[in-house]
C-alpha cells in the first residue's frame, strides 16, 4: 500500500513546496505595495532611525555601512531585491538580517527610496588602478589585510569591503585608525606572570582566558592564572594613514580601488 | 511483533508506569507546600525557588571546599534557539523546563533523559522568542506564551488540560514571564509595552482557567494615578509586568515590578509621573486591589522597565526586625523599602550611574541634567538594557547580603516623533551604546546599600543568581562560563563554559542522594554533580 500513497501524495507534497518557494517574499520579485506613500514613508523613516542609522547614519550618507543614498546596493536595486536584503542580511559584511514585520520592511524601502540624490558617484573622484598598485605598494596595505585570499591576517579581510563600508567611513578609517576598531582586531598587549609581553589583536576574552593573533599572526591562548595584566592598547595596530603618507589624490585611488571590492 | 496495550491504556500511560517503577513521578502540589517553599530538598517549585524571591538553597553537598571538583552529569539538547531564559521546575526527579518558541520538556533530572514534549502552536510574526519557565499547582503546570495564552498541561503527559486567552496578541501583547501560583489562583504578567499597549497583571482560577482579576498597571482616565498622564497618552503606556513577582503570606500581599512607560524614549508625549509604570506594586492576591506602590523611575524616558524580581526578607534594621523588599533596578540604584507600607528605607547606586544624584529621603530621585534623550542624542549611564536586567538576584540570609549581576554600561539616547501603530515597535527612539562596557557579580549590604565585593566579567552579562547555606554564589556570564563563587569573599572557586552566553538562572535540588545543579545555556541544559554519590 505504501507505493500508491507515496504516488499520490508527492505531486502534492512537491506542489506545496512550490507554492512556498514561490510565495515567499524573499525568493520572488515583489513590488513594493506602499511605494511613495506618505504614510509609509514616515513609518519608514522611524523604522530606518531605530534600526539602520547607527551603521547607516542618520543621513543615510553611511557613517560606517555603505552610503545609501546613491541608490546603489549590493544585491540589486529592485523591491525584491532589497527586501531580500534588509531580512537576510549580507553575509562576511556586518549587515544583518533583520527580524520584522513585511509592512515595516516595504515602509522601510519606501523610505530608502526617497534619500537617493542623483548623481552621487564618489568613485568618480579615483583611479581604481592606480589605487590597487597604491594598496600593494606605498601603503603596504596587503602586509596586514587580505583580498581574495592574498595579503596578511592581522587586519579584517577587504575582499568585500567595496559593499561593507560607505567611502565616508573607508576614508576616517584610514586617516584615523584607531577612532574605530572592530570586534576581533581590538590591540591588546598581554603581560604574563613570567615577565613576557606579546602584542597583538584580541579574538576573544572572558574571566578565565584570552585568544590572541600576535604581531607574527601567530594564534595563542593565555589563560588568565598566568597572566599578569591584558593592557586594551589605545592605538591600533593600523598606523594612521594621514595627508604626509597618502595625499588627498592618493586617497581616492585607494578608495576608488577598495570601493571595486565586491567578492568573488 | 507489536507490543499491544490493554484496552484504554496509552503508550504515555504505560510509559508512565514504567518510569514510575524508578522515580516518584507527578507528586501533586499543594499550594501548602509552595508555601514550604525549599524545605523539601528535591523540590524547586517556582521561578525563584520560593515566594521570598531569594534563591537561596538550603542545600550543602556542594561547598566552597569541593565546588572545584563539581562535573558535568548530563546536557539535554532542546534544539530551541533563542534566549535561554527559563528556570526549571523540579519535583521529586523530574524537571519540567520550557524553552524559547514556547516548548516543553519533562526531563528524569538524574539521566538527562526526555520524558514528554510539548510545543504551542504560535502565529507566525516576529519578536521575542522568550519563556521562562512553568508554575506547579496540583497536577497541572501552567505556561504563558507569546500569543499571550496562558496554558495549563498536565504533569505527567504534557497534555493540553486547558487553554485560556490572557489578550489579543494582534494589539501587541506577548507573554514571557513564568506564572506565580497563590492559593488557588495563577499570577501572569504581560509584555508589549514596547509595542505600546497598556500592561495589567492577571489572576486565573488554576483549575478552571477563568480569569479572576485584572490590575492594571496604567490607570484609565479618572482612576487614581491617571492624573500622571497627560492626555489620553495612558491608553498606550506600557508598564508591562514580563518578570515573576513574590508573595508574603502573612501581609497577604503580591509584589510585582512594572515594566517602562510607553513610548519608551519620547518622553513628551506623556507628561507627568507616568504611574504606576517604573514602580512596584503591591497587590492584594484576592482581589487584584492595589495597596500600596513605589516608582523608581518617575517619567521614565530611558526603557529602565523595574520589573526585576522584587526580594523579600525579615532583617535587623536600626535595633528592629523589619521586613523588607529588596530590589536592584535596571535604574542603577538598589532599593531596600519597608515592604508593609512601601517606605523607602535604603537607594544607594550599584553601578555608575549618571542620571540622578541621589533619591531623596521623599523616595524620589534628585535627577541631574542633560540626560532626557533627544532627536541629537544625550549621553547617559546606563544604557537601555541597563544597570541589571532579568537577570535574578539572590539574597543569602546567612550572609546577609544581596547579589547581583551588575552591567557597567552607557548609552547615547535619541528621541524621535513617532506615530503610534497597532502591533508595531512604540520606542520614540533608540539607545546606542557607547563602547563595551563590563560586568561583574556584586554582593550588596541591604541596609547601607554598600557594595562589599564584586567580581569583575569581561563583557556586560546577563545571567542570574543563585546562594546556597553552603557558602556559594552561583552565576553565569556572557562569555558562557557558570561560575561558583565564594558568597562571603566574591573569590572564584569554579567555573565551566558552557559554550554560550548565559541568560538564565542556576537553580539546584536533590536527585537522589546528589545535589545537582542546572542551568539552560544556549539549546542546552546542564546538570552538574560532584563525582561519586
Amino acid at each position: 500500500m505504501l507505493r500508491p500513497i507515496l504516488a499520490r501524495a508527492l505531486p502534492l507534497s512537491l506542489l506545496i513546496t512550490m507554492w512556498a518557494v514561490e510565495s515567499a517574499p524573499q525568493t520572488r520579485e515583489l513590488k513594493n505595495p506602499v511605494e511613495g506613500q506618505q504614510k509609509a514613508i514616515e513609518q519608514g523613516e522611524y523604522v530606518y532611525k531605530s534600526r539602520c542609522s547607527e551603521c547607516h547614519g542618520l543621513d543615510a550618507r553611511g557613517y560606517r555601512a555603505p552610503d545609501l543614498t546613491t541608490g546603489q546596493f549590493s544585491n540589486g536595486t529592485g523591491d525584491g531585491q532589497l527586501y531580500r536584503l534588509i531580512t537576510r542580511g549580507l553575509p562576511t559584511t556586518e549587515m544583518p538580517g533583520i527580524n520584522m514585520n513585511e509592512d515595516e520592511v516595504w515602509a522601510l524601502i519606501s523610505y530608502l527610496r526617497t534619500v537617493v540624490v542623483p548623481g552621487t558617484n564618489a568613485n568618480a573622484r579615483g583611479n581604481a588602478q592606480t589605487g590597487a598598485a597604491i594598496y600593494s605598494g606605498k601603503a603596504g596595505c596587503a602586509g596586514c589585510h587580505m583580498v581574495n585570499g592574498k595579503g596578511g591576517r592581522l587586519g579584517p579581510d577587504l575582499s568585500r569591503i567595496g559593499v561593507a563600508r560607505s567611502r565616508m567611513a573607508l576614508a576616517r578609517e584610514i586617516r584615523s585608525a584607531s577612532e574605530y576598531i572592530a570586534q576581533g582586531y581590538e590591540p591588546v598587549t598581554v603581560a604574563t606572570r613570567d615577565g613576557r609581553q606579546i602584542k597583538g589583536v584580541r579574538k576573544n576574552e572572558d574571566t578565565f582566558s584570552i585568544q590572541i593573533m600576535d604581531t607574527n599572526e601567530q594564534l595563542s591562548t593565555f589563560l588568565k592564572k598566568d597572566v599578569r595584566e591584558v593592557i586594551d592598547e589605545k592605538k591600533s595596530l593600523m598606523p594612521d594613514y594621514g595627508p604626509d603618507k597618502l595625499t588627498e589624490a592618493e586617497l581616492d585611488d585607494l578608495l576608488t580601488y577598495l570601493g571595486t571590492l565586491h567578492g568573488r | 511483533m507489536r507490543l499491544r496495550f490493554g484496552r484504554g491504556m496509552s503508550i504515555g500511560a504505560f510509559i508512565g508506569m514504567f518510569i514510575w517503577s524508578g522515580l516518584a513521578v507527578g507528586q501533586e502540589i499543594s499550594s501548602q507546600q509552595l508555601l514550604d517553599g525549599l524545605k523539601n530538598p528535591s523540590r524547586w517549585l517556582t521561578y525563584s525557588g520560593d515566594y521570598t524571591g531569594q534563591r537561596h538553597s538550603p542545600l550543602t553537598q556542594i561547598t566552597p571546599s569541593n565546588v572545584a571538583q563539581l562535573g558535568v552529569q548530563w546536557a539535554f539538547q532542546t534544539g530551541a534557539v533563542g534566549k535561554f531564559e527559563a528556570v526549571p521546575i523540579v519535583i521529586d526527579g523530574i524537571l519540567y523546563i520550557t524553552t524559547p518558541g514556547n516548548r516543553a520538556w519533562a526531563i528524569d533530572a538524574r539521566t538527562g533523559r526526555r520524558i514528554w514534549s510539548y510545543q504551542k502552536e504560535l502565529p507566525d510574526r516576529p519578536g521575542s522568542q522568550v519563556n521562562r519557565g512553568f508554575a506547579v499547582l496540583g497536577n497541572k503546570l501552567y505556561m504563558a506564551t507569546l500569543d499571550s495564552h496562558l496554558v495549563a498541561l498536565d504533569m505527567k503527559t504534557g497534555n493540553v488540560v486547558w487553554d485560556s486567552i490572557i489578550d489579543d496578541y494582534k494589539r501587541g501583547y506577548y507573554a514571557t514571564v513564568a506564572p506565580l501560583i497563590v492559593k488557588n489562583k495563577v499570577i501572569v504578567g504581560i509584555g508589549g509595552a514596547d509595542r505600546g499597549t497598556r500592561g495589567f497583571i492577571d489572576a486565573f482560577d488554576a483549575e478552571t482557567g477563568k480569569r479572576s482579576w485584572r490590575f492594571w498597571t496604567v490607570p484609565e482616565a479618572g482612576a487614581p494615578g491617571s492624573e500622571t498622564w497627560s492626555g489620553n497618552s495612558w491608553e498606550h503606556g506600557g508598564g508591562s509586568t514580563w518578570l515573576t513577582g513574590t508573595y508574603d503570606p502573612e501581609l497577604n500581599l503580591l509584589y510585582w515590578g512594572t515594566g517602562n512607560p510607553g513610548p519608551d524614549l519620547l518622553g513628551d508625549v506623556r507628561k507627568g509621573d507616568n504611574l504606576y509604570t517604573a514602580s512596584v506594586v503591591a497587590v492584594d492576591p484576592d482581589t487584584g486591589k492595589l495597596r500600596w506602590h513605589y516608582q523608581f523611575t518617575p517619567h521614565d524616558t530611558h526603557d529602565w522597565d523595574a520589573v526585576q524580581i522584587p526580594v523579600l526578607a525579615d532583617i535587623n534594621a536600626g535595633g528592629s526586625r523589619r521586613k523588607v523588599l529588596m530590589m536592584a533596578n535596571r535604574n542603577g540604584f538598589f532599593y531596600t523599602l519597608d515592604r508593609t507600607n512601601g517606605k523607602l528605607i535604603v537607594a544607594k547606586p550599584f553601578i555608575q550611574t549618571s542620571w540622578a544624584k541621589e533619591i531623596g529621603p521623599d523616595g524620589r530621585p534628585i535627577e541631574l541634567p542633560n540626560n532626557t534623550p533627544t532627536e541629537k542624542g544625550t549621553v547617559t549611564c546606563p544604557d537601555v538594557t541597563g544597570g541589571t536586567n532579568w537577570n535574578s538576584p539572590a539574597f543569602n540570609p546567612a550572609t546577609g547580603l544581596f547579589y547581583v549581576t551588575a552591567r557597567e554600561t552607557c548609552a547615547t539616547y535619541y528621541a524621535w516623533n513617532q506615530e503610534f501603530i497597532e502591533d508595531r515597535n512604540y520606542f520614540g527612539g533608540a539607545g546606542r551604546n557607547t563602547g563595551r562596557g563590563y560586568g561583574a557579580v556584586r554582593a550588596i549590604d541591604p541596609l547601607t546599600g554598600q557594595i562589599k565585593w564584586e567580581s569583575k566579567q569581561f563583557t556586560p552579562s546577563m545571567s542570574g543568581l543563585l546562594t546556597t547555606a553552603s557558602g556559594l554564589v552561583f552565576g553565569g556570564d556572557e562569555e558562557g562560563n557558570i561560575v561558583a563563587y565564594d558568597a562571603r569573599t566574591g573569590k572564584i572557586l569554579w567555573n565551566f563554559q558552557t559554550g554560550a552566553p548565559i541568560f538564565a538562572a542556576p537553580t539546584t535540588v536533590m536527585a537522589g542522594t546528589k545535589q545537582l545543579v542546572f542551568i539552560g545555556s544556549g539549546t542546552t541544559v546542564f546538570a552538574f554533580g560532584l563525582p561519586g554519590n
